[in-house]
């Protein structure tokens, strides 16, 4: 059985359109199942486990990266596959996982490509894509047995995965078990390789000398130093297309 | 040799410690390392390390390759090949299995090759470099 979880702005009447042609191509592909809204999102780990115990095996995110991003942290801790329809053709998440815009995305999920996704984890919350720092003034970074100072004004990036490299065409794969992180400097954008870092590793520590700094997972939900970040190996069960980018 | 190295192997490229870094402590590391910015501590890889002109390095280096156009302060110990262009600057002994210098390094310290040791007359210039504008040891 399947669990679609809506974002709770696909109410409004710009979405009705796409949504009944979703869910007519979801009748049509017999892959029908429990409707949630996801501004129930207190509820949704209770009802997720509810479901699995009653035979489900497939939550389907229906909504944009953010929507993908916020409802992960309520189902990576379960057994269970997941699925995405994205409800604008701008999704990042989307175009990595080789999945088409709208009622087309469900030809992907009845096809069901399973693929292991890794899954970043920054102390005890978790992240697909990635984590940002806007000012790495006063920040210290730690890895292994090495300590990073960045210029005051530096930007700090940590990627899971991203179809596109930063730098140099190098790219974050989200089957590796690997963390990139990126250090730019603003203003020239990737242009000259000698201005921006790189680092791949498993396991970075972040803080501050001072105040807190903040960190943005995902482009949606912002935390504060001090945090550690990790990335959990094939954590995600995820439903792709044979577009996919890794 | 010397003049493209800077945008070599970037894609394979495992870390890159760009100019507005600096690193501080032991780090190691398998694949390839690019470093324009400054470092201190240890250094050490499997693979190959590209030291850009603008990079300050005070560590020993221990590689699989390496090639060097800015500051070292170390003892450089390298398996195969040593690449030093004439911008380079190293304060430490050096060691490898091929070394070749572009006229104009600076190198102030012992070096040796596949057990042989040699220490340079004059440590500013390589003088010895007479026709090809470069000395391959």
């Amino acid at each position: 059985m399947y669990l679609y979880i809506y974002d709770s702005c696909l109410k409004g009447k710009k979405y009705k359109n796409l949504i009944n042609k979703i869910e007519n191509k979801i009748i049509d592909l017999d892959i029908k199942g429990k409707d949630l809204r996801l501004n129930l999102l207190k509820n949704i780990s209770d009802f997720i486990d509810r479901e699995i115990k009653q035979g489900a095996h497939t939550v389907v995110i229906i909504g944009d990266d953010n929507t993908f991003s916020q409802a992960l942290n309520n189902i990576i801790s379960k057994d269970i596959v997941v699925g995405f329809i994205p409800t604008n053709n701008k999704s990042v998440f989307a175009q990595i996982f080789g999945i088409p815009y709208g009622d087309l995305a469900c030809d992907v999920l009845s096809g069901r490509i399973i693929k292991k996704i890794d899954i970043g984890k920054i102390n005890q919350k978790y992240f697909l894509h990635s984590v940002q720092i806007e000012n790495a003034n006063d920040v210290i970074i730690k890895i292994d047995n090495f300590e990073i100072k960045a210029a005051a004004d530096n930007k700090i990036i940590i990627k899971n995965f991203d179809q596109e490299g930063l730098i140099g065409n190098h790219i974050s794969n989200p089957t590796d078990g690997i963390l990139e992180m990126y250090i730019e400097k603003p203003g020239k954008l990737f242009t000259k390789t000698s201005q921006h870092s790189l680092f791949a590793t498993k396991e970075i520590n972040i803080s501050s000398k001072n105040d807190s700094v903040p960190l943005l997972l995902d482009n949606y939900q912002k935390i504060n130093t001090p945090a550690k970040i990790s990335v959990i190996k094939e954590k995600l069960q995820m439903i792709v297309g044979t577009n996919r980018q890794f | 040799m010397f003049k493209n190295e800077t945008s070599k192997n970037v894609k394979d490229t495992e870390t890159i410690i760009g100019e507005s870094v600096v690193v501080e402590g032991d780090f190691k590391g398998n694949g390839n390392i690019i470093i324009e910015g400054k470092l201190n501590g240890n250094l050490s890889t499997d693979g190959h390390i590209l030291i850009g002109e603008k990079a300050e390095i005070n560590a020993d280096i221990k590689a699989g390759s390496a090639f060097v156009s800015g500051q070292v302060k170390g003892n450089v110990k390298i398996n195969n090949s040593l690449d030093i262009a004439k911008t380079a600057q190293i304060d430490g002994d050096i060691e490898a299995s091929s070394i070749a210098m572009e006229a104009g390094c600076k190198v102030n310290g012992h070096i040796k090759m596949n057990g042989s040791e040699k220490t340079p007359k004059n440590k500013s210039e390589e003088e010895a470099v007479a026709e090809d504008d470069k000395l391959e040891l």
